[in-house]
């Protein structure tokens, strides 16, 4: 599964260190262009840090990260939104001095060509009726639920070719979770690539194409949904 | 004349508006007390004076000097804030206080530490009515620091750039993941600020017609204050505090002498921050408030 010519997203053996403590020692996983591909494990297993180095907010201390075939430089995040990667990071974060709309269209800010914007905020409103009613309030009034999808469209706003999530189902009811699901599936069904950090395993599970199990920063375990629970390996990372 | 005072403080007042809106700048939108503004407010005044004394036209002279006060905010931000991630925060704010001294000593070695009086190249400058004298510059400096703080509101509040600088403002980690290469951003910051602060020790030059190496320090401490009074990091607060401070100052001088300046600005900022302490404009909890 490794070396693919055409994987989109690629780590060679990512290490992240905090000081001394090791979070993430020697993952490598790629992400083929059309895939769904969910990262797994614990609390504490290194799946935010693996995402942050690969994204660059935090400079991985070894390995290497490629995204279309090309290596991304370690510590630069606009250069990779740039590029088509986008991040919704853990716990939304959502800007509430900004209004819902203002938090859009920041999401444009690395594009270069800004045509095409406009039709863009449009088709997110229409995807997310609730942003358009609010559009000009300030993004701090918007229930759990409308501010995950306001990450979620801030981040589509880039136009990316590989959309990563960390942990977006986190205090959501489990209605909002199955429509979470859904959208990622439909946004996957009209050409979208996907990372998703999960602790929502069986979720995650169901709309994954392939998953990685983590545990304490290593990959223990990857495959299809199937193999995976064949071969009780998502138990065994959980339960210890 | 009351009238006639009145209209000298809100004039004293524009320069101390531009030089809280180059402190709030810093504060709001980077948490950072740049302690080198009074630095470039008085090397963008000093340099006023050399080029006009130097026979440059006046225009030249104009644009030196903020050019001077720009790069000079540059270099700051070069040398300071692009080490403030790696370091405590104590490590900017003191090493920016660093340049303060070092700006106040290159001039101080260069032209010496005596009051050096600025020729101005037109004869007379002032406007008359009634038996009001409004100067010119005076009069300019007011309108420029309105106006380019309506100027700088508008940046803030509707474009792209405006709006990746509040983000900044509110979470520069958030910003990095939407794309704002926080970065290339800081500098403009500092540029802008830069901008503010020279464009005040210009029209100090040309208003008072006198410079001398330590002319931002007084300055600074009424702009600093203003920005206080008027609550940190609020744009608007800055322009209130500033106006009420000139006001303050002229009327202070007016009704009592000059040695009861200090008394009553000082004594007014105290007043205000006893009763509000977040200043008047100052943050309501919701951070959109802030520009
Ligand atoms: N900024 C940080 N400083 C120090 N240690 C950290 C930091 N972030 C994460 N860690 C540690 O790294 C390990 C992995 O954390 P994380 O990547 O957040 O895991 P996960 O997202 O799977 O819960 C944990 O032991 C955590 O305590
Ligand atoms: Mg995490």
């Amino acid at each position: 599964m490794s070396a693919s010519a055409e994987a989109l997203l690629q780590t060679e053996e990512v290490e992240v260190a905090y000081g001394r403590i090791e979070a993430v020692s020697g993952v490598s996983l790629s992400v083929t262009a059309g895939e769904i591909v969910a990262v797994l494990g614990a609390n504490g297993a290194g799946k935010s840090s693996l995402l942050k180095s690969i994204y660059g907010l935090v400079a991985p201390r070894g390995g290497m990260v490629k995204f279309d075939g090309r290596p991304l430089p370690p510590r630069s995040t606009h250069t990779r939104v740039a590029a088509g990667l986008a991040l919704v990071p853990e716990g939304r974060q959502i800007l509430v001095s900004l209004s819902v709309e203002e938090n859009l269209q920041l999401g444009t800010y690395s594009r270069r060509n800004m045509s095409g914007a406009e039709d863009d905020l449009e088709a997110i409103y229409a995807r997310f009726p609730n942003l358009k009613q609010r559009r000009n309030m300030s993004a701090s009034t918007l229930s759990g639920g409308e501010q995950q999808m306001l990450a979620i469209g801030r981040a589509l706003m880039a136009r990316p070719s590989l959309l990563m999530l960390d942990e977006p189902s986190l205090g959501l009811s489990p209605k909002l979770v199955g429509e979470l699901f859904e959208l990622l599936r439909q946004l996957n069904a009209e050409g979208l690539s996907i990372l998703l950090v999960e602790q929502n395993v069986h979720k995650a599970l169901q709309i994954a194409y392939r998953a990685y199990v983590l545990e304490l920063g290593r990959c223990v375990a990857q495959g299809t949904p199937a193999q995976l629970t064949a071969e009780g390996k998502i138990q065994e990372a959980y339960l210890g | 004349m009351l009238e006639q005072q009145l209209i000298n403080g809100l004039m004293l007042g524009g320069i101390y508006v531009l030089v809280a809106v180059a402190f709030t700048l810093t504060i709001g939108i980077l948490n950072f007390l740049n302690f080198s503004i009074p630095g470039v407010f008085m090397l963008a005044g000093v340099f006023t004076w050399v080029l006009l004394k130097a026979g440059v036209h006046w225009s030249l002279a104009v644009a030196g000097a903020l050019a001077v006060g720009a790069a000079a905010s540059l270099l700051v931000e070069r040398c300071t804030y692009s080490w403030m991630r790696s370091s405590d925060h104590y490590v900017p704010l003191v090493s920016s206080m660093g340049f303060l001294i070092l700006f106040e000593n290159l001039v101080l070695v260069q032209w010496g530490s005596d009051l050096q009086r600025v020729v101005l190249p037109f004869s007379d400058l002032n406007i008359r009515y009634a038996s009001l004298v409004v100067s010119i510059p005076q009069l300019l400096s007011l309108t420029l620091a309105v106006c380019l703080v309506v100027a700088l509101r508008a940046l803030l509040l509707k474009t792209q750039m405006g709006r990746a600088l509040r983000a900044v403002a509110e979470n520069a980690t958030t910003a990095e993941i939407l794309g704002v290469g926080v970065t290339r951003l800081v500098p403009a910051v500092f540029i802008i600020g830069g901008l503010f602060a020279a464009l005040g020790g210009m029209l100090f030059a040309l208003n008072y017609q006198q410079v001398h190496p330590y002319m931002g320090e007084e300055v600074a401490l009424k702009g600093i204050s203003a920005m206080v009074i008027g609550g940190m990091g609020n744009v608007w607060g800055a322009v209130l505090g500033g106006l009420l401070i000139g006001l303050t100052e002229v009327l202070s001088i007016h009704f009592f002498n000059a040695d009861f300046v200090d008394f009553f600005v000082y004594g007014l900022l105290l007043v205000i921050l006893f009763f509000k302490p977040t200043g008047l404009l100052g943050a309501s909890k919701i951070v959109q408030e802030k520009f």
